[in-house]
């Protein structure tokens, strides 16, 4: 018992004595940092605000605008005018002891430098960059105002679902062209328009100095003339005036591409005897459609003609729309299922008759 | 209290009449059009019928097979193809496995012999998994075939519009024996080459047999003691002579209402169209001159006759009144034109065209438009007859030497050109194709 005690006791102050250690000796530890990180902003932004797309307000009032007709016009063709001086021969440019200036890179002028306290002795204006000699003409670089060609795309992809019965012509890519031609570049009238050239380029020949003054003059006249237009009440970005257009427009019926996709579909199935195409038989078919264009139920025979093929024809025409529509006409976009005008039901006309054999 | 005033009146009418205006918006549906359709026989499966004597039903569907077949307008399934072999009229059939084995349509038949043969039908189309038609047939014991043909032109008619033509027979001339010796007979078959009936001896050359439109009656030209002349009887019974003292006459044809005959006298180098009534009046003499008009065909309403002359010279097609008189020639291409045939709907007409470097078997319209040539041969080939729905002509082929003459069919749109299968092999030229015989 004694040689146990003795055992007991040793351990019991071993323990002891740790714990104190530990407890003594942890408590000076150094408390645990947690690292900061540094978080990063994130901002939602609507994709109408990237794109500028805006879709018109209510109750906005429909205007009638007059699409530029490309190909249709009453004047006759008339032989383009020769431009510049073509019956001579250039003149050979003659090589001159002076080397040519290289193109020099201009930087956005500085906006008005704030006024500094100490005197700036005048060395340092002349480390400004120097004013380009004349020969180059001065190529200001597109100003801040400027030089953002993507906020000028007129807003009008919205427009006139209202009026359209016809699908929408596909003029839609040239009027965004046209855009940028238009946009007022503010101060500089006199510099020829488009901004959009980079300063990598050489620069243009010197035409506001060299070309001879009628001509500089009507051109500034008509750049000014384009400048004055009115807008056709596009919106770039945020405020101006409302667009035009209903709030929920978009493509309201099936693009002429769509519906001739649609046709070919069918037409792979449609079989008929050589006595209907002889004929000249027709059927027409209504047929509903389901989201994933399917086949919804039977597709009804509207109306047939045809002297002794016209029941056959009709037959024809339902088993091309079934069969053919087996994986469903997946070419319609789901987006122009909806409303009355939508293709949850289509009435095809099937012609026996092949048109292109007369 | 409503008072009936003018106020009111205004009121209400005009209320009336902007509910009307605004009405139900007009619907613009989504309308695609398509054109041009392919021709492409109709995939068809016929499984055998069923029948207490399964051998018969299968032998009333292989005859059913090989007359949708031979009509170039369906590709009938191979019977070892078929998901089921044996058909069910009473059952919807499986369509998804018929759609699996790519059949458009599916014939599910029973026949059983009894006092008639009695014949359930129905065609179902496979896409839209609806019947097309059922109905039930009978026909003579005699002729277990004709219940084939009957349920053939059914299926025809359901799926390809219009009328059918297999339900019906032809006449024509039986060859055999050696070239220097053949013996030639009038004999009758069915429109497969099946059931040939001999309707006269062999004793004397006959040609050019004709059937009436309600196919009782034949007359064909027999060589006698004054050479050709026009016999005529009813079929199965025996012939006489159509005219007693004619010099020579051939080429008969029956008008549409089996009371008239057209002939042609050969008399001294010239020959001429004249008409008999059956009644057993006098004959009319329908063309003059000193030409040779012969060959005549009666338009399918009886009005007018086309016929073959070389009054211009060589032979062409003339058409005139069926009193004789106002005679327009149609045909105005190279070589000759005989062998005139008026389709049953008289909108063609089929001729035999010989333009030097061959015999052309073709058609064109009543009016000489729209030439088409269907048969381009290096054999000799004439004699063209319409079938009863006017979409196939039979003609024959002489190869030359010591072959047989055979006969061969052609739609009108010069596909499917093939021989007629005869039982027995024997030759066979001048075919007349009869009515639908229903």
């Amino acid at each position: 018992m004694t040689q146990m005690t003795a055992g007991v006791t040793t351990s019991v102050i071993g323990h002891a004595a740790i714990l104190l250690i530990a407890l003594a000796g942890l408590s000076a530890a150094h408390p645990l940092q947690p690292e900061m990180v540094d978080s990063i902003a994130v901002d939602l932004v609507p994709l109408a605000d990237v794109t500028n797309i805006r879709q018109g307000t209510l109750d906005s009032k429909v205007v009638k605008t007059d699409t530029p007709a490309v190909a249709e016009s009453n004047k006759p063709a008339q032989l383009a005018q020769k431009t510049g001086n073509t019956d001579q021969d250039q003149v050979k440019p003659e090589e001159t002891s002076k080397a040519s200036p290289a193109p020099v890179e201009n930087t956005a002028p500085k906006p008005a430098p704030a006024p500094t306290p100490t005197p700036q002795p005048p060395v340092e204006k002349k480390a400004d960059p120097t004013p380009p000699p004349p020969v180059v003409a001065p190529q200001p670089a597109p100003n801040p105002v400027v030089a953002q060609p993507q906020k000028e795309v007129v807003a009008d992809t919205g427009t006139a679902p209202a009026i359209n019965d016809a699908p929408i012509p596909a003029s839609k890519p040239a009027q965004l062209q046209k855009a940028p031609t238009k946009a007022p570049p503010d101060a500089v009238t006199d510099v020829p328009p488009p901004p959009k050239k980079t300063a990598v380029k050489t620069p243009l020949p010197d035409d506001t100095k060299t070309k001879p003054d009628p001509q500089a003059r009507t051109a500034d006249k008509v750049a000014e003339l384009l400048n004055e237009m009115d807008s056709r009440g596009a919106t770039t970005g945020a405020g101006g005036s409302p667009t035009l257009g209903k709030a929920t427009g978009g493509a309201a019926t099936l693009t002429q591409t769509m519906l001739d996709m649609l046709s070919a579909a069918m037409r792979k199935c449609f079989h008929v005897q050589q006595a209907a195409i002889d004929e000249g038989a027709t059927a027409v078919v209504q047929v509903h459609l389901t989201r994933d264009g399917r086949v919804d139920g039977d597709p009804t025979v509207v109306s047939t003609t045809g002297p002794t093929t016209a029941d056959m024809t009709g037959t024809a025409a339902v088993r091309a729309v079934i069969l053919c529509g087996q994986d469903g006409y997946t070419m319609l976009p789901p987006n122009l299922y909806d409303g009355d005008n939508g293709w949850n039901t289509v009435q095809v006309t099937f012609n026996a008759s092949d048109a292109a054999a007369g | 209290m409503f008072e009936l005033t003018r106020r009111n009146l205004l009121k209400f009418g005009l209320a009336g009449g902007a509910l009307l205006a605004a009405g139900v918006p007009a619907k613009a549906l989504v309308s695609v059009t398509v054109t041009g359709g392919d021709f492409v026989p109709l995939p068809i499966a016929v499984p055998d019928f069923a029948s207490s004597d399964p051998t018969f039903g299968k032998q009333i569907a292989d005859i059913v097979r090989a007359n949708l077949k031979r009509s170039g307008l369906f590709a009938p399934l191979d019977p070892a193809a078929m998901p089921t072999q044996v058909g069910d009229v009473n059952a919807t059939p499986d369509f998804n496995a018929w759609r699996g084995a790519s059949v458009d349509a599916v014939v599910m038949g029973q026949v059983d012999r009894g006092g008639q043969i009695q014949s359930q039908v129905r065609v179902w189309d496979t896409a839209k998994a609806a019947q097309v038609v059922g109905n039930s047939y009978n026909s003579d014991p005699q002729n277990d075939r004709r219940i084939a043909h009957l349920v053939s032109d059914a299926i025809y008619v359901a799926l390809t519009g219009g009328t059918g033509y297999f339900d019906s027979q032809v006449v024509f001339i039986a060859e055999s024996g050696p070239k220097a010796n053949r013996v030639k007979q009038v004999a009758i078959m069915d429109q497969d080459g099946a059931n040939v009936q001999v309707l006269s001896s062999g004793d004397q050359l006959k040609i050019g047999p004709v059937m009436s439109l309600d196919r009782s009656m034949v007359a064909y030209s027999m060589q006698d003691d004054s050479g050709f002349q026009v016999y005529i009887g009813q079929i199965g019974g025996k012939v006489h002579k159509l005219i007693n003292r004619a010099p020579e006459s051939n080429a008969p044809a029956f008008s549409p209402n089996g009371q008239t005959v057209v002939f042609s006298v050969i008399s001294g180098g010239i020959t001429n169209l004249y008409a008999v009534d059956l009644g057993g009046s006098k004959p009319v003499q329908l063309t003059s001159g000193a030409s040779i008009d012969t060959e005549a065909s009666y338009s399918p309403d009886g009005s007018k006759i086309a016929f073959t002359s070389d009054r211009g010279g060589q032979r062409q097609i003339y058409i005139m009144s069926a009193d004789g008189g106002g005679a327009q020639r149609i045909t105005y291409g190279d070589g000759q034109y005989d062998t005139p045939v008026w389709a049953p709907k008289g909108d063609l007409i089929a001729f035999t065209r010989n333009a030097g470097s061959g015999f052309q078997i073709g058609t064109m319209k009543p009016d000489g438009s729209d030439e088409r040539i269907l048969v381009d041969g290096s054999a000799v080939v004439e004699s063209p007859s319409f079938c009863p729905n006017g979409r196939v002509i039979m003609y024959s082929r002489d190869p030359g030497g010591d072959s047989m003459s055979s006969l061969w069919t052609v739609d009108i749109w010069g596909r499917n050109e093939q021989q007629v299968q005869i039982d027995g092999g024997i030759g066979a030229s001048d075919a007349d194709w009869g009515s639908l015989r229903t």
